[in-house]
């Protein structure tokens, strides 16, 4: 249904293209919403889209997921053992974050087109919480541990070379969702670059959400957080009674 | 067949989750103890949150005292007063750690704070009974050793509020129990345990209660505990995980009763002495983690 649908918008825009030749970008996702069901064990979506450009031109693509608050510590030893002393909580870092481009990423934009573009961990407009660490430490060593850190839990990544073009016409792309990504919208942004330069950038949006059984037990331990509570209790007594009694000899 | 827990935020496969509860259950129903130790710290290396943990663990201790407490009720092994005494304690103690707990959260320490336990517990408790254990295989090599006196009269009989508990034949300040369940309390909001590998010993060693009645009691008081703590946490924090409790419950119900019959094989001591090597093999792990330099020196949370 929705191939079918991409095909229609891909015929109507070759036919519109050839009455004006701006430029055109299209994209869509395999899925635009994703439930965390009770088997979910993390997914992929297909994202796939066609533009109008030449051979060399490069495509980049951007998820991100939920923003908020996200906590970064450092270890010291005192005593013979590790402890965290220092923090970082940035108030509003993605909890997802993957970047997929057709080449590598110094070749398509210059740091200075990046950061006007706020491409990559360095160039997000990330706000930390108070902190007596100097600016410099917090958005060099810190940032860079951020991305580390994330990275290695398969958040946050940069892929290069994910990106299929072909005949700079068609492209796609697989979209990892890891089984621990946070239920929120993700945000997806398609640029379309030639020589360094943003011609064309389209956005949509990825919900991905709990449901079945699970949702339902997630809501009512935050709707309902007594009740919950009791109910928990009340579960765990009559199952060990009923195991006590059932294993009587 | 992998299952998302929709409070922990993860997905664990299921034969891990129940074949972590048969795991633990068969150790508790082999040695008679309640496996918080050992469930809590595997759970956490599996990936489940610390606060998540703790929280969930509290749950599932619940059902396991209950099934544990109706044995030792019927045998009349219970000591109401007692358990009504130490669960007062309990109580207090539990609700000061639940608070505690979310303070340590908040400034980063929590983990710190939960293995360090964990470490000086596990090594204290861990290497009495090994100690006790061997002493006790020696003296059973040794005809027509003499028992020592039951147990000794010191400071702690002098205070107020003296209270008697025949049952436990005692006739002690009921500070003492109070003081003592509220300690463990606060240890077990913090640990994730009933507290039982601390309670049976002291209250057999500083209380002076009859072993007979000690288990029953203290399974009696992890009850209302753990429950305590199951629902303050629910309110405060909502880290229940009823579906990963759920799932360990089903595990530790059935291995329970097979570590129970194998169990009847064995020889005190010998028991004794295997449980006091295992808590001491987690201590070294946990005490391990804390001292080797980590790969990345830092860590990253996401809050929410």
């Amino acid at each position: 249904m929705r191939l079918m649908r991409f095909i229609l918008t891909v015929a109507a825009m070759m036919s519109w293209q050839s009455v004006q030749a701006e430029n055109v970008l299209v994209a869509d996702v395999s899925r635009d919403n994703v439930a965390i069901t009770t088997d979910f064990h993390g997914t992929n979506l297909l994202l796939f889209g066609a533009v109008n450009g030449e051979e060399a031109d490069d495509i980049l693509v951007i998820v991100s997921g939920p923003e908020g608050e996200v906590a970064t510590r450092r270890k010291e030893r005192i005593g013979g053992i590790w402890i965290n002393t220092d923090a970082v909580i940035w108030k509003n870092a993605p909890s997802y974050y993957q970047i997929f481009t057709n080449a590598p990423l110094d070749d398509i934009a210059s740091d200075e087109t990046r950061r006007q573009l706020q491409i990559g961990y360095r160039h997000l407009p990330l706000r930390t919480k108070a902190t007596n660490l100097p600016d410099k430490e917090v958005n060099g060593p810190w940032r860079d541990a951020l991305a580390r850190t994330l990275s290695q839990a398969e958040l946050w990544d940069v892929k290069e070379n994910a990106v299929s073009l072909m005949a700079g016409a068609l492209f796609r792309v697989s979209v990892p969702l890891p089984k621990n990504i946070r239920p929120g919208d993700y945000q997806v942004r398609v640029l379309h670059m030639r020589e360094g330069r943003l011609l064309a950038e389209q956005g949509s949006t990825i919900s991905v959400a709990k449901s079945g059984i699970g949702a339902l037990i997630y809501r009512f331990a935050h709707d309902y957080s007594i009740f919950y509570g009791l109910f928990a209790v009340l579960f765990a007594v009559a199952s060990g009674w009923l195991a006590a009694v059932a294993f009587r000899r | 067949m992998y299952i998302y827990l929709p409070i922990a935020e993860v997905s664990l496969h299921i034969a891990v989750v129940i074949g972590l509860g048969g795991g633990v259950g068969f150790l508790s129903g082999l040695f008679g103890v309640g496996g918080g130790f050992l469930m809590t710290p595997l759970l956490i290396f599996l990936g489940v949150p610390s606060a998540v943990a703790v929280a969930t663990e509290a749950n599932q201790i619940v059902a396991s005292s209950v099934s544990g407490v109706l044995a030792h009720w019927r045998r009349g092994n219970v000591d109401f007063k007692m358990g009504g005494v130490l669960l007062a304690g309990g109580v207090f103690g539990s609700t000061l750690g639940v608070f505690l707990f979310a303070l340590l959260q908040k400034i980063g320490q929590i983990d710190l704070v939960i293995k360090l336990s964990y470490v000086v517990f596990l090594g204290i408790i861990g290497g009495l009974m090994l100690m006790e254990s061997i002493r006790a295989i020696l003296r059973a090599r040794q005809p027509g050793a003499k028992r020592g006196k039951l147990h000794q009269h010191n400071f702690l009989h002098g205070l107020p509020f003296k209270m008697r508990f025949r049952k436990s034949k005692l006739y002690i300040s009921a500070l003492l129990p109070f003081t003592l369940a509220a300690f463990v309390g606060i240890l077990s909001a913090i640990m994730g345990v009933g507290g039982g590998f601390i309670l049976v010993p002291a209250m057999i060693y500083v209380l002076g209660m009859p072993t007979s009645v000690v288990v029953g009691t203290s399974l009696f008081q992890i009850i209302f505990v753990t429950a305590n703590v199951t629902i303050l946490q629910s309110v405060q924090t909502q880290t229940v995980d009823f579906l990963l409790a759920g799932l360990l419950l089903l595990g530790a119900v059935v291995g329970a009763q097979f570590g129970t019959r194998v169990g009847a094989l064995l020889r005190g001591e010998q028991l004794r002495g295997l449980l006091a090597l295992m808590v001491l093999a987690v201590c070294l792990k946990l005490a391990f983690d804390l001292v080797i330099t980590p790969s990345d020196l830092y860590s990253v949370e996401i809050m929410k």
